[in-house]
């Protein structure tokens, strides 16, 4: 029996042994992981990510930067179109120590259920719970109907309950009908109803990145990017479509960053494509805190 | 455009000035500013990202936005270098430039080699018009810099309609939105796609 809940938070998702092992997150596709993050202490867990849309190297970035530190292990599937080649400015996934597999359709089933259960398998031997996150089941939906996504999300349950590890799918109720989304949502232990307005931030563009400077110290135009687009895209109050990395990177080097050089925050090596914080990080978190209680 | 060359549109005039005009839409997510360096980006024939110097050194970008956001006049102009860019109160964004456009008809190689390696539904020969499809919608966005879904129906259906009836649903849906998408060079905000690519 599939329980439902309405909640930004759902509290203990999967923590005990005898919680659900797959959860059904359904809301606007930019806020639905919200929930998740909120509870993880990344010491305790490894995490598969199964990306549609993201890059499985933007998710990297997002997670490290919503934990604060990377999961004991982590590995990515790409579902559908290619991972694009590596270049000069931007890393590949082994350099940042991803291992990473492609199921090119997602329509193969079968090849999918095979990889999951390669990472399930290899991080048995580990003290960490494996979590599974699937951005998006809408692809597979779309393309094998809802019989055969049912039937896949039942072997996959089944492997989970004997290896202790959980899975959390998410599906943007917008994207299909209402009976397609009660017959998905009978095959996982849990559905939660995700909301989106608790979690709004008023931060500008130029508040992130300040925010990820701020850690950093220095990075590239197109790292800061991709870090503003994922903050953007975790706290988007209306669920619209993905803030894309690359046009966030062109309004960055257009708009915001020659504003924040002009103003002494930033230094940046235009050519290099590098941007420095320039004042010291206490700075940053004063003004930080001082646009915090102005917002309140 | 010409019905019968949906890529290789000129706005040339007599004396060799061309003209590149398109719109930021006010359901638009994307910034304005993105809208406008495309725009520079396409009249230019270079990546928005290989504009040298920033839009900031030239013009006040919060005054750019604002023009889009609340505009306080009929049209709001500024250059950049060869370029006259003017932004009307509804959106709709001109660029002209001294430097005749040279619309860009070949696909990279490693595009062409994505699209034929794509899942593609129907038969043979559908399969081939819809890849051929794809392939035109990414060259009409190449040229023009930024578009809209009615745009790539508008200007790039009638001519590679992929053996689709209408091209709302089959033709947009499963071909031409999902091929652009897999492309690297194009990115997709909520109401326009971009061309960010050189």
């Amino acid at each position: 029996m599939t329980q439902t809940s309405h909640s930004v938070t759902p509290g203990g998702i999967g923590e005990d042994e005898k919680g659900p092992v797959t959860v059904l997150l359904r809301g606007p596709s930019e806020e639905t992981w919200g929930p998740i993050w909120d509870q993880r202490d990344p010491r305790a867990m490894n995490v598969l990510a199964i990306t549609t849309r993201l890059d499985p190297l933007e998710w990297v970035d997002a997670c490290e930067q919503q934990l604060g530190e990377l999961p004991v292990k982590t590995g990515a599937i790409r579902i559908g179109t290619p991972i694009d080649p590596a270049t000069p400015e931007r890393p590949t996934h082994e350099t940042v120590d991803l291992p990473l597999t492609a199921v090119e359709r997602p329509s193969d089933l079968a090849e999918l259920y095979t990889a999951i259960n390669l990472y399930i398998t290899e991080w048995l031997h580990t003290d960490q719970q494996t979590v599974i996150w699937l951005e998006s089941l809408t692809p597979v939906i779309e393309h094998v109907g809802a019989k055969r996504t049912i039937s896949f999300i039942e072997a996959l349950t089944e492997r989970l309950r004997m290896t202790g590890a959980v899975a959390y799918a998410r599906v943007d109720p917008r994207d299909h009908d209402d009976h397609t989304l009660s017959l998905i949502g009978n095959a996982f232990d849990r559905v939660v109803e995700t909301e989106g307005k608790a979690a709004i931030t008023a931060d500008s563009r130029e508040e992130r990145v300040l925010r990820a400077l701020r850690t950093a110290g220095e990075l590239s135009v197109e790292t800061i990017a991709g870090r503003v687009a994922a903050s953007e895209n975790a706290h988007h109050p209306e669920g619209r479509d993905l803030a894309n990395a690359r046009l966030v990177e062109i309004d960055l080097y257009h708009a915001w960053l020659p504003k924040m050089a002009d103003s002494g925050l930033i230094d940046v090596d235009w050519e290099a494509r590098i941007v420095e914080l320039a004042v010291e990080p206490t700075r940053v978190d004063a003004l930080l805190a001082w646009r915090d209680r102005r917002e309140d | 455009m010409s019905q019968d060359d949906p890529i290789g549109r000129s706005d040339d005039d007599c004396e060799g000035r061309s003209v590149y005009e398109t719109h930021h839409p006010p359901a638009s997510d994307t910034s304005p500013v993105v809208s406008v360096a495309a725009a520079i980006a396409a009249a230019r024939d270079t990546a928005p990202m290989d504009l040298v110097p920033p839009l900031e050194s030239v013009i006040d970008t919060d005054s750019l936005r604002s023009q889009f956001e609340e505009p306080a006049d009929d049209l709001f102009s500024f250059r950049y270098k060869d370029c006259l860019i003017e932004i009307d109160d509804t959106g709709g964004i001109v660029v002209e430039t001294d430097r005749p456009r040279r619309p860009k008809r070949d696909v990279p190689d490693r595009i062409r080699r994505l699209v034929m390696d794509r899942y593609i539904p129907g038969t043979g020969t559908e399969q081939t018009e819809r890849r051929q499809a794809i392939l035109a919608a990414y060259t009409y966005l190449r040229n023009q810099g930024s578009a809209r879904r009615s745009d790539f129906i508008r200007e790039v259906y009638p001519c590679y309609p992929g053996e689709y009836a209408i091209p709302e649903g089959g033709w947009w849906e499963t071909v031409v939105k999902p091929g652009l998408s897999a492309c690297p060079d194009v990115a997709k905000g909520n109401a326009m796609w971009y061309y960010v690519g050189d």
